[in-house]
């Protein structure tokens, strides 16, 4: 049996490689009975256009324009073609030709600009595929075409990009991922981040674990959260749409409502393989964090170690450490096919050093996409792509054997010496983390041309994750060594089927949808440790005299089935109506499926008779919509934890456990309109929304007196997030040589606990959860008298304390701890030879951050450069005449937890970008590009926030509900050159 | 077309088949609490309530330690440290480290006194010679004591307000069951007496010192009962050994303390320590600079136990006895008789004052960092007991640089207030 298979599929793998290179050879071989279709597209402005799919209609024979607008379509039987140029933000435009044998046909495109875009395909949210047109909800687009900076990873890719999408930078260290949100926080207790599909198929999108040991709690290692998302090269991505909340997301159920985020990549075409190289080269630059000081005292001794003039402030002792970080990637793609198969394949090398001594990060990705078409009604799309992330980090965070740590507290570090020597033996450490990522997908369409249609998707991710860490023997912090290992294994199983029946009537039209999907995802984890080796050696975790281990294996299993209904009137009314139902592993037992609704409707008024075209073109629109947030595999159920204890079994207290327990449910509203006018120049598009989440699960406090768990999810709460987004689009100047585009965007955002269920506030983390409070509330310590000059008086407005109890808890509300408004700004300028200058800005603010360094650092009396006045005064003896504002922020005698926090607002500069068409300058290429990026290298903060940055986020890394500072360094400024080929 | 459909429908129909309506997965790991009724389970719960006593005996002789100067805070106040309001020696219901002990403690009893009736139901011998049920009666005893002797007040169960005295009386409770429970079950001697050493105990707090004599009088000189710790990882080790191991912390110190001079004067191995030659790893608050690192070497590594009771306690209850007769020459017997094992001189005192004076330092000396001194200093605070304290653990003078209004108790913290609704927000 195993024979016959073997033989089978290796018969099957000779076929496939036969037909590719088929595909990939014999084209131009029977060229001579063939004739040739080649043009250029350009803008009406008449700009080259690159990135235009010009394809025959009916067939799967085209490409895409280079950089100069050209193209080539070969091999083209004689006769007459209707040829199609499209492409995101413009007017598809269809032309007929004549195509004789043996000849070149020249055919030219001027594309119109399209704001709106109402009949580009969307996919994400909608059963099957839909037009802008029929979509009664906001959904954000991005082509990659349109990005003109070279793309570090997905996560910058999406930074700055749309109203309501927030990517926050995270730390400096190397493989840091960015936390995701989508209009705000919907659940307090369970993960906010999206969830992700690449074409089609739910991968990984929760943080991959940290490089630490589970007996470290305080997290002995680089303390970074890489995330999954970064394992795609983001040359391969063609486009990314994301729908942000529930309005849109119904159709995906259980675990959709933080929003989703497809993800795209790239398809071959017919034709001559067309072959593109890409190489960028650049550096990774720490900008000063601190204020320029120098608050070292005057023959205090004991800063006799610390070497004059090698240390500064403004990067927090760090100087001696730092270095530009070399960046260098390497990718190459080739598209192409024949009319039955075309594919596209690409490599990826990806070397990027960290500013930090030991940061590193390399990528290697290949990735092989195939359309095969085997009979003209049915469709094989098959993706596949590897990457390997490899992550070297330096020590950090709050972390006692970490170099920024140490550095930060000098004298008063865990070695109590500031010289950067002693300091540096912390690099002893090695700390390595490794994913092999492996995903795979094929989806089969079935469309006959007639009235139905069908796609059935089946997907395979799987993510290895190998951590490793030593601290060798000698290690001055743990003489005897340590090595840890971390291994693994990540598996998301998706089976997708969805089918469509459309009934004509007339001008109207009813296209009624079902369709099944099932995620199972599995977690098998392995780890590790061996401590105090026998001596000097590169051990491996048996060498360790102590030794233990750990195993973790997790299966969920979400499914459901939906049915969708959309009315089509007169092609332009359209009203949609559907319901998900699902179930969940994690459900509890007396719970059964679970079902969520949608309605929505979409009016293009300006295909109505009495508009007046003048007034441009104009979409209204509104959804509602549920979706919801599974809770955790075992939060349903009572249960212990078996541990060992000195070789001794034992059982403790986990989960309480509760039979009831379900998804908590987010429904969302929304209502906008999108429009454009003047020729297209100036487009908006609006939305108001509001999302309320019931039953949310909250973990209600139990307490630690009942001597079980103290804290258990129920399905108690209510909260909200409501808002407005907003996105101008401008094109101010336009001529073919010159132009000036402008954007800007608002997004607001305001949420409430409305209820917890009769649940005492809580807290994690650092965020308090508070009925009448924002999702989630920062509280702590202020004062009533900061300029008197007198020591400070605390503040004490804690609503829960009654008339008469003394004044103990001084943590009051201070605010919330996301972004409340955002603002950001876009400008290309256009200039001769096709040569463009782009920039984009953001502007978060009306939020809060935890500064866990400062207040530490005060806590221990180190001299801390936001305290400079302050030492002015007590550094001559006049601390008496200190206000009490310096007092208390510098004065550990008034140290309490919770003192630093920092209005959060800042405003930052995401790129500056000038990209410059070579042409074909460089010898054997069709045409090249020239592109010079500058990211993230200029930041405004809020005057009252002294040190640090307000993206940063603590040793939980992107996984934890709120951002707050701890011993890290704030993300890096890139400086990029990327020359892209096409060949 | 209907065949289209009937097609779809039938691929619809499997997946749903396959997937949509099967939810049951088996995850391991997790024990789900019905196989706790397995009696084969029953020896991993009682190993429960003593790893979790263990936890909390952990924090509590740790904080405590430099509460009541038995060390000195010598820096680091977060994660291994002492806080700025412990360093004066105040426990402040809503500090860091308060929350710890109690949390552990009080597992530690439930998993004890929950197991001893779940033992009773579903293990056909019931509990008598049962050595799960010995044990989980024996932790959740001294779960009790532990409560009992350390905290102002309590709460059991989510309920209200219970007294410090209350919880002695469960501690006396529970190490009766034990006691009972063990019969005279050969192989459940240890445990007998470390029920009576504990009992005995916990009446001296209650001023029961005919039962304490009685107990006391069951338990040999060379008795001890530890609580364990181990090498194998950080949350397992003994703290007070971590916390001041310079592996990275030098949170705490000997200088300062009684202890300090007297080892200097004495070599006596019930407090070692040595001259590190290091300063603390930060500034101390109270003190306004760095301090000495002397390291203490009675918990010499990362496994070192800590004692639960001892004959050696029992003979200084009956000490304390004679003491409170005012026969203190009798006193000083047992106490000098331990001592001259010890190598070390005589204690002579000159009045009954001044023994009672030497019993309290020999008390410390003899239970030096095992988190017994704040229940002592507690008990004879309230008793107005005769004799002083060295200056350098005295509320108030300047030599130990403790808050006048040094604490001798935790409040309940304010975790446990916000939510349990039984009891008030604020101490």
């Amino acid at each position: 049996m195993f024979h016959s298979m073997s033989n089978t599929l290796g018969r099957f793998a000779r076929l496939c490689a036969a037909t590719l290179l088929a595909a990939v050879l014999a084209a131009p071989a029977a060229a001579q009975n063939l004739g040739t279709i080649t043009g250029q597209v350009t803008s009406t402005s008449m700009a080259p256009l690159s990135e235009v799919q010009v394809f025959i209609v009916g067939t799967q024979m085209g490409g895409l324009t280079a950089s100069n607008g050209r193209y080539l379509i070969r091999n083209v039987a004689p006769g007459t073609y209707e040829v199609r140029a499209v492409r995101i933000g413009y007017q598809t435009l269809t032309q007929s030709v004549t195509v004789t044998a043996g000849q070149v046909t020249s055919l030219n495109f001027t594309l119109g600009d399209e704001a709106l875009g109402l009949d580009d395909i969307v996919v994400t949210g909608t059963a099957g595929a839909a037009r802008r047109r029929e979509i009664g909800n906001s959904i954000v687009q991005i082509s990659a075409t349109d990005l003109a900076a070279p793309q570090p990873s997905v996560d910058q890719m999406l930074q700055a990009q749309s109203p309501g999408l927030l990517v926050s930078a995270g730390n400096g260290s190397s493989g840091s991922g960015a936390q995701i949100r989508l209009r705000g926080s919907v659940s307090v207790s369970q993960s906010n981040q999206p969830i992700i599909y690449v074409d089609g198929v739910r991968v990984r999108s929760e943080p991959y674990a940290r490089n630490i040991s589970p007996t470290e709690g305080a997290g002995r290692g680089g303390n970074v959260t890489a995330s999954p998302l970064n394992d795609i090269n983001p040359n391969d991505i063609e486009r990314i749409e994301v729908i942000k909340g529930s309005a849109a997301s119904t159709l995906y159920g259980t675990e959709a409502a933080a929003g989703v985020i497809q993800i795209f990549t790239k398809r071959g075409s017919q034709g001559a393989p067309r072959w593109t190289m890409q190489v960028d080269q650049g550096f990774n630059k720490l900008l000063p964090f601190a204020p320029d000081v120098d608050v070292r005292p005057v023959g205090d001794a004991s800063f006799s170690e610390t070497p004059q003039g090698e240390y500064s402030y403004k990067y927090m002792n760090l100087d001696p450490f730092l270095r530009n970080g070399y960046r260098q990637k390497y990718s190459m793609s080739v598209a192409g096919g024949a009319q039955t198969l075309q594919y596209f394949l690409s490599g990826q090398w990806d070397g990027n050093e960290g500013v930090l001594p030991l940061d590193h990060e390399n990528k290697t990705g290949m990735r092989g996409n195939f359309t095969f078409t085997p009979l003209d009604a049915i469709t094989v799309q098959i993706n596949s792509a590897y990457n390997r992330t490899e992550i070297q980090n330096t020590p950090a965070g709050n972390n006692a054997q970490g170099l920024t740590l140490n550095a930060f507290r000098r004298e008063r570090n865990y070695f109590a010496n500031g010289n950067p020597d002693t300091i540096g033996l912390v690099l002893a450490q090695d700390v390595r983390t490794r994913v092999d990522r492996f995903v795979l997908g094929s989806t089969v369409s079935y469309d006959p041309g007639g009235a139905f249609n069908s796609r059935f998707t089946v997907g395979f991710d799987q993510a290895v994750q190998d951590n490793r860490q030593l601290r060798p023997y000698g290690y001055r912090q743990l003489p005897g060594g340590k090595l840890y290992t971390d291994s693994r294994n990540y598996t998301t199983l998706t089976a997708d089927l969805v089918g469509s029946y459309k009934y004509d009537m007339g001008e109207n039209s009813l296209t009624l949808s079902a369709g099944g999907q099932s995620v199972t995802t599995e977690t098998r984890v392995v780890q590790a440790e061996g401590t105090d080796f026998a001596g000097p050696g590169e051990p491996d975790v048996d060498a360790g005299a102590n030794r233990l281990s750990w195993e973790t294996r997790i299966r969920e299993v979400n499914a459901g089935f939906f049915g969708q209904a959309l009315y089509n009137m007169k092609d332009k009314y359209f009203l949609t109506a559907g319901i998900r139902v699902d179930g969940n592993s994690a459900f509890g037992s007396a719970l059964g499926l679970q079902a969520y609704p949608k309605v929505s409707a979409s009016w293009v008024v300006s295909d109505e008779g009495f508009w007046n075209d003048d007034y441009g073109a104009l979409k209204l629109r509104a959804a509602y919509g549920q979706s919801g947030r599974a809770p955790g595999t075992f939060d349903a159920v009572r249960t212990w934890r078996p541990i060992g204890y000195g070789g001794q079994p034992t059982y403790l207290p986990e989960n309480l456990g509760n039979p009831n327990l379900g998804p908590e449910r987010t429904g969302e509203t929304e209502v906008g309109f999108d429009w454009s006018g003047f020729s297209d120049r100036l487009a908006a598009d609006f939305t108001w929304y509001h999302q309320k989440t019931t039953d949310g699960l909250f973990a209600v406090r139990h307490p630690a007196s009942e001597g079980f768990a103290t804290s258990q999810l129920e399905n108690v709460g209510e909260l909200e997030n409501k808002g407005i987004e907003l996105n101008l689009r401008s094109t101010l100047y336009d001529t073919e040589n010159w132009g000036v585009d402008l954007g800007a965007s608002i997004y607001t955002n305001h949420s409430e606990v409305l209820s917890l269920g009769g649940a005492a506030p809580f807290s994690g983390g650092g965020s308090w959860i508070e009925e009448g409070y924002p999702v989630t509330l920062i509280r702590g310590v202020t004062i009533e008298n900061p300029d008197a000059l007198s020591n400070p008086q605390y503040s004490c407005t804690d609503s829960r304390v009654q008339p008469g109890d003394a004044c103990v808890n001084l943590d009051v509300p201070i605010g919330p701890q996301a972004p409340t408004k955002v603002f950001g700004f876009n400008a290309a300028l256009r200039m001769p030879k096709g040569i463009e200058i782009t920039a984009r800005g953001e502007y978060q603010g009306g939020h809060f951050i935890y500064d866990g360094p400062s207040n530490e650092g005060v806590n221990r009396n180190i001299r801390w450069p936001t305290c400079a006045e302050y030492y002015e005064y007590t550094d001559n003896g006049i601390g008496d005449q200190a206000p009490a504002s310096l007092r208390y922020w510098c004065d550990r005698r008034f140290y309490r937890r919770g003192t630093m926090i920092h209005k959060a607002d800042f405003f930052k500069i995401r790129d500056v970008t000038a990209r410059v068409p070579l042409g074909d300058l460089i010898p054997g290429s069709a045409n090249s590009t020239l592109t010079l990026s500058a990211q993230n290298f200029y930041r405004w903060r809020n005057d009252d926030f002294p040190i640090f940055d307000p993206e940063m986020v603590s040793n939980g890394g992107f996984g934890t509900q709120v951002p707050s500072i701890t011993e890290h360094i704030p993300p890096a400024a890139s400086f990029v050159a990327s020359l892209r080929v096409v060949f | 077309m209907m065949q289209h459909l009937k097609r779809f429908g039938l691929a619809s129909a499997y997946i749903l088949a396959a997937s949509a309506c099967n939810f049951d997965v088996t995850n391991p790991g997790p024990t789900d609490d019905a196989f706790l009724d397995n009696p084969e389970a029953h020896q991993a719960v009682a190993n429960g309530s003593a790893r979790m006593l263990f936890d909390a005996l952990n924090e509590v002789a740790y904080t405590t330690s430099a509460v009541t100067r038995e060390t000195f805070p010598a820096g680091s106040t977060s994660s291994f440290g002492i806080s700025i309001n412990q360093q004066a020696g105040l426990l402040i219901y809503d500090d860091e480290h308060i929350y710890d002990g109690w949390q552990s403690v009080q597992q530690s009893r439930y998993i004890g006194e929950s197991g001893f009736a779940r033992f009773g139901e579903t293990y056909e011998g019931g509990t008598a010679g049962y050595k799960p049920a010995v044990e989980a009666a024996l932790y959740a005893a001294y779960a009790n004591r532990l409560i009992g002797e350390n905290w102002c007040e309590a709460a059991v169960d989510g309920g209200p307000i219970v007294s410090r005295t209350e919880m002695l009386q469960r501690a006396e409770t529970w190490f009766t069951t034990a006691i009972d429970a063990a019969g005279s079950v050969a192989t459940l001697a240890a445990q007998k007496t470390a029920a009576y050493a504990g009992r005995a105990s916990v009446r001296a707090h209650l001023g029961n010192w005919a039962g304490a004599l009685s107990d006391a009088a069951q338990v040999p000189t060379g008795f001890a009962f530890d609580a364990r710790y181990e090498e194998a990882q950080q949350n397992e080790f003994n703290r007070i050994y971590f916390a001041g191991a310079d592996q990275p912390y030098r949170a705490v110190t000997v200088w300062n303390t009684p202890y300090e001079a007297y080892f200097t004067a004495t070599d006596d191995p019930r407090v070692p320590w040595t001259d590190t030659g290091l300063l603390g790893d930060a500034s101390v608050g109270v003190v306004g600079a760095r301090v000495s690192f002397f390291r203490q070497l009675k918990h010499a590594d990362r496994g070192s136990d800590i004692r639960l009771s001892s004959g050696y306690e029992m003979r200084l209850i009956e000490a304390e006895k004679l003491l409170m007769d005012g026969t203190y020459t009798e006193a000083m017997n047992i106490l000098n008789a331990r001592r001259a094992d010890l190598g070390l001189a005589d204690l002579a005192p000159a009045s009954l004052a001044e023994a009672w004076t030497l019993f309290k330092r020999e008390r410390g000396i003899e239970l030096w960092l095992e988190g017994r001194r704040l229940g002592d200093l507690y008990r004879w605070d309230a008793n107005n007991t005769p004799g002083t304290l060295d200056l350098r653990e005295t509320a108030g003078a300047a030599e130990s640089y403790l808050d006048a209004g040094q604490s001798l108790c935790y409040p309940i913290p304010k975790a446990e207030r916000e939510a349990n609704p039984n009891i008030p927000l604020q101490p």
